[in-house]
């Protein structure tokens, strides 16, 4: 007999150390609940501000931030102190995420050192902070994707600091931009003036100048005779906030212009339209580093834009090409209409093409520059591509777009050689509006002129202001209607004076184009015969469907009015949405190493649903250890047949349990008495509910499939604290895990449950996952499912509602147990569902009214 | 004539939202301005019946402006915005006579209710101005004169301008009607 007691001694022993090495991480355990709850609270706080129904500011977003980063690096320090530091990984990924919402906040990070001049082989999108995003992406598609762009180098950021640091300028420029008051022109044009002169009048340390001019002669030694452009590619550019055409592009730039050139770059985020741009979404100048990208010029037969969906129509399966001959600059800057191809998206068919006549085309010169020249008149209204170029195009587009999974704004060319090229990739901001239903009978209205395309929807009336250079922009009334021939740069800063724009020459593809979406006034370009309209004309622009009719049409401008969600366009609104997009999702759903890791992490959400996950495994896998298992713990006496052991965490069970067993009396963990009072109200089934022949054909199939679960519990546990559960239940042959705290702090409340597996097929197993969801979504469970897995939550509920809910799914658990194999249609599903709704008491019984 | 409302901010965002927000959903009429040290040249040009603006900004805060309305004696009700957090600004805010203060973020509706609040305020006040002002006139003719003038535009916005009507309501001759509306 001694053996037999030293053997029970030493078991006890090893049981009580195990249990007491549990009791001291659950202390960690604890702690990462509470950084996890923390952390969804905020985000669900952020959630409900983006819906439209509340004004909040910058420091909203910002104070909002830093209470979840505090909460996710405790989160993950405390996982790891938990785990033995098993999950560094982790913390790189939330590094990632959380490095990509601070390039949405438009350079909101301080620059970090760097190379003065970095070529783009070394790019990719992760440098969007040090070279800007249109360098970041170059190097990106270069390097990641494979697609041909011209061969270049960045002037980084850090050079940028470094010129204005060692001018003194930064002082004097914040003061400056100070002043300004943005709605006065004049103003925009004085200050920006001054600082222009100012940034032009410093010296660029030698250092410096010695690197960009080191890199230039690089670049010419690798392309003979190749010429080069300079073209701005600042932090924050290219982002939410396109910035289109607001900074400057120097074209076929001879190298002992280029320190010219990289200041005038530098200067060019001083004109009137670029302080305006920022000044008016709010952006701290200080932060918009500019760097500058160097590339290889492509001497282009064609040129132009890609949009890889219609901007103004997001419903349509479209690509949208529009295309010039000769360098893009005169389609992005509107001087020319260009020919515009509509593409299907399904098989790059040409569903729609608009040639349009192209006089001039702009090439580069021979000494340093660029020249317009003639199109001779019998190419004049030829198409600028041809259909396999157009299809290649596309092909690259739309592979870019799969890359960044959004839509895309590509500018490409075509050199004389015949290579494609793409030369910048930027998010493409569609509109989503809604068609206004409202009616107007536009018989009643006198139409004046019709023509040219939508660029941005809507209808705006007022008196006709015509405007032919920046010059005339200092008087634009209020409220008027400003006609132009061309789109030329500085249109931007009246933009929310005007009631409509219309122009003469350009397209959809424009910078001016995609600055009148951001802006959202009602916009037609490509409408002729303006000239029969004077200033002072009261008209109404129908931007919607290409018209202007005389006079004052209010009912129509009402009725054209987009239904915007109500804050939609205005910055902070994108901001925030954006930024919730890599928080707020849910993409981790489902069980298993496979799932859990934490590159799979897409959102701060994933991180701390990953976290909590781990976090339970760390705590708990000794445990579900079957050797563990047997000397473990107490075992519970109850009328329901299911061998069930229980381990209190946060007390010696041997006073209250001296006999190895409790009695459902004796259960004083709260979460646990609720739910097993649901399990004892509904009561084992006598039998399970009536099954066909191939409900059984599913067992015998599943069972194989179980043997993945080996070394885990086929019993059931339960580990117990006053407040807190975590049960694990074999039921039959499904699988469930319920955790829930029920505690006096509503804020750390919460009910998880894990639901997988089944004894019949696989769709059998699917309608009963439908079937929980359905039921337990009714009760208020947010529910996600993959097949036949579900995870459903819900948390921040005081205790008494916890305490219900658990109940209620005591109930669902054994309602549901072995159901699958009867659930043989939807019919069925539907059937069982209504049934379980009554019993729960959520739907009437039959012969109740509602 | 609209009532007018000036919202100062240094945040852009918080004007836009504002501007959307007082433009869509109330009849007034709001203008903007990010730069508070441009409020005092303004307040000396046009009359706004509210000034909606942010507690912290650059240069002159909420506070200063509204040392300034007060000791200028301007008429404009003031409104505080401040961050969470802010409560001892916000009260300090109110012991200087701010009609109220908002916490941000805040819900569109709060923002209507509190500027519809404000307006009425202002409405009353200026009201209550105009009849202390009659009570104390000295001697009791000149009151009675002021009074009845009063009066009469009352009565001349309740019929419509319409003599008979207002003769007959008010038990006033025909030719004092008469000669109050051809005074108007």
């Amino acid at each position: 007999m001694n053996w037999l007691k030293s053997l029970f001694l030493s078991r006890r022993r090893f049981s009580d150390e195990l249990i007491k090495s549990i009791q001291e991480k659950f202390e960690h355990f604890l702690k990462i609940l509470d950084c996890n709850y923390r952390v969804l609270k905020i985000i669900s706080d952020m959630e409900e501000k983006s819906q439209g129904e509340y004004l909040f500011d910058m420091s909203y977003i910002q104070n909002s931030r830093t209470e979840i980063n505090e909460g996710m690096e405790q989160l993950i320090a405390e996982l790891n102190i938990l785990s033995g530091d098993r999950y560094r990984a982790l913390r790189d990924r939330y590094r990632e995420i959380n490095h990509e919402l601070d390039m949405l906040m438009a350079g909101g990070a301080a620059i970090e050192k760097d190379d003065y001049v970095v070529p783009f082989d070394m790019l990719g999108r992760e440098r969007a902070f040090s070279v800007g995003s249109k360098n970041a992406q170059l190097g990106e598609l270069k390097t990641n994707l494979g697609l041909p762009v011209p061969d270049g180098f960045a002037i980084s950021a850090w050079a940028y600091k470094r010129f204005v640091e060692a001018n003194y300028l930064q002082e004097k420029i914040t003061d400056k931009l100070s002043r300004i008051d943005i709605k006065s022109y004049s103003d925009l044009v004085a200050i920006g003036n001054e600082i222009r002169a100012m940034v032009m009048a410093s010296e660029i340390p030698s250092d410096l100048s010695d690197a960009i001019a080191a890199a230039f002669v690089e670049l010419k030694k690798r392309n003979p005779s190749a010429k080069i452009a300079m073209r701005s590619s600042a932090i924050g550019e290219d982002t939410l906030f396109s910035f289109a055409g607001q900074y400057q592009s120097l074209l076929n730039v001879p190298p002992e212009k280029a320190l010219d050139g990289y200041r005038s770059i530098i200067a060019s985020k001083f004109t009137p339209q670029a302080i305006y741009y920022y000044l008016s979404h709010s952006l701290a100048e200080s932060n918009l580093a500019m760097s500058v990208g160097c590339t290889v010029m492509i001497d282009a037969a064609a040129a132009g834009v890609i949009y890889t969906r219609d901007p103004v129509n997001s419903e349509s399966d479209t690509i949208l090409v529009s295309s010039i001959f000769g360098l893009g600059k005169y389609l992005v800057d509107g001087t020319l209409t260009p020919d515009t191809f509509l593409l299907s998206r399904n098989d790059g068919r040409i569903v729609r093409s608009q040639i349009s006549t192209k006089a001039v085309c702009l090439r580069m010169s021979p000494d340093g520059g660029t020249v317009e020249e003639p199109v001779p008149a019998e190419r004049q209204n030829l198409p600028s591509l041809q259909d396999a170029q157009l299809k290649r195009i596309a092909e690259y587009a739309l592979k870019i777009e799969n890359h960044y999974r959004t839509p895309q704004d590509i500018e490409w060319a075509i050199g004389t050689n015949g290579q494609i090229y793409i030369l910048q990739s930027r998010p493409l901001q569609i509109l989503r509006s809604k068609p206004t239903t409202r009616p107007v009978d536009i018989n009643l209205f006198r139409q004046l002129a019709s023509g040219g395309m939508t660029v941005c929807p809507g209808a705006g009336a007022g008196p006709v202001y015509k405007a032919s250079s920046a010059s005339d922009l200092a008087a634009v009334p209020d409220g008027s209607v400003l006609m132009a021939a061309h789109p030329f740069p500085g249109l931007i800063t009246i933009m929310e004076k005007v009631s409509a724009i219309v122009t003469s020459v350009g397209s959809l593809a424009s910078h001016m184009a995609t600055l009148a979406r951001e802006y959202r006034v009602p916009t037609i370009a490509g409408m002729q015969n303006l000239e029969r309209f004077g200033n002072g004309d009261l008209v109404t622009v129908d931007a919607t469907e290409c018209v202007i009719y005389a006079d004052i049409q209010n009912d129509l401008v009402e009725a054209r009015k987009p239904e915007f969600d109500f804050f939609e366009d205005i910055g902070i609104f994108l901001i925030l949405r954006q930024m919730l997009d890599r928080i707020a999702p849910l993409n981790l759903i489902g069980r298993g190493d496979t799932v859990f890791k934490p590159e799979n992490c897409r959102t701060l959400h994933d991180i701390t649903r990953f976290a909590h996950q781990k976090a339970m495994e760390e705590m708990f896998s000794r445990i579900l250890r079957i050797d563990n298992q047997n000397y473990l713990g107490v075992t519970l006496k109850s009328k329901i047949p299911l061998k069930l052991t229980i381990i209190y965490i946060d007390r010696d069970i041997s006073q209250m349990a001296p006999k190895g067993f409790i009695t459902e009396e004796q259960i004083d963990s709260a979460p646990m008495r609720s739910f097993w009072a649901g399990v004892m109200k509904v009561g084992w089934p006598s039998a399970p509910p009536p099954v066909d022949f191939k409900g059984f054909a599913g067992v015998l199939g599943t069972t194989l499939s179980r043997s993945e679960e080996a070394g885990f519990s086929e019993n059931s546990f339960a580990i117990l604290s006053r407040n807190y559960m975590l049960l694990s239940l074999r039921m039959g042959f499904h699988f469930s895990t319920i955790e829930a705290m029920c505690s006096e702090e509503i804020s750390k409340n919460y009910i998880r449950m894990h639901f997988k597996d089944g004894g019949a097929s696989l769709d059998r197993r699917i309608r009963r996952i439908r079937l929980i969801t359905e039921v337990l979504s009714r009760v208020g469970f947010e529910c996600h499912s993959r097949a036949d897995f579900l995870d459903t939550v819900v948390s921040y509920l005081d205790c008494d509602m916890i305490a219900s809910l658990l109940y209620q799914l005591g109930r669902v658990t054994i309602l549901t147990k072995q159901l699958d194999m009867a659930l043989s249609s939807d019919e069925v599903t539907l059937w069982y569902t209504h049934d379980i709704l009554k019993k729960l008491g959520i739907e009437p019984q039959s012969g109740e009214t509602k | 004539m609209k009532q007018k409302i000036l919202a100062v901010d240094d945040e852009v965002h918080m004007l836009k939202l504002l501007e959307r927000i007082i433009g869509e959903k109330t009849a007034y009429q709001i203008q903007t301005t990010n730069n508070a040290l441009e409020v005092p040249p303004l307040l000396t040009q046009q009359n706004f019946d509210i000034i909606i603006t942010d507690l912290k900004m650059p240069g002159m805060d909420g506070i200063d402006l509204l040392k300034h309305i007060k000791e200028k004696n301007i008429d404009s009700e003031v409104i505080i915005i401040t961050a969470f957090g802010s409560m001892e600004s916000a009260i300090e805010a109110l012991a200087r006579g701010a009609f109220d203060y908002i916490t941000k973020p805040f819900k569109k509706e709060q923002i209507i209710f509190t500027v519809d609040r404000a307006m009425k305020f202002q409405q009353l006040k200026r009201e209550n101005n105009r009849f202390t002002e009659i009570l104390n006139l000295e001697p009791f003719g000149l009151a009675e004169a002021k009074f009845k003038q009063e009066y009469l535009n009352r009565l001349k916005e309740r019929c419509g301008a319409q003599s008979p009507e207002m003769a007959s309501r008010s038990g006033f001759s025909p030719d004092e009607i008469a000669a109050f509306l051809k005074n108007v």
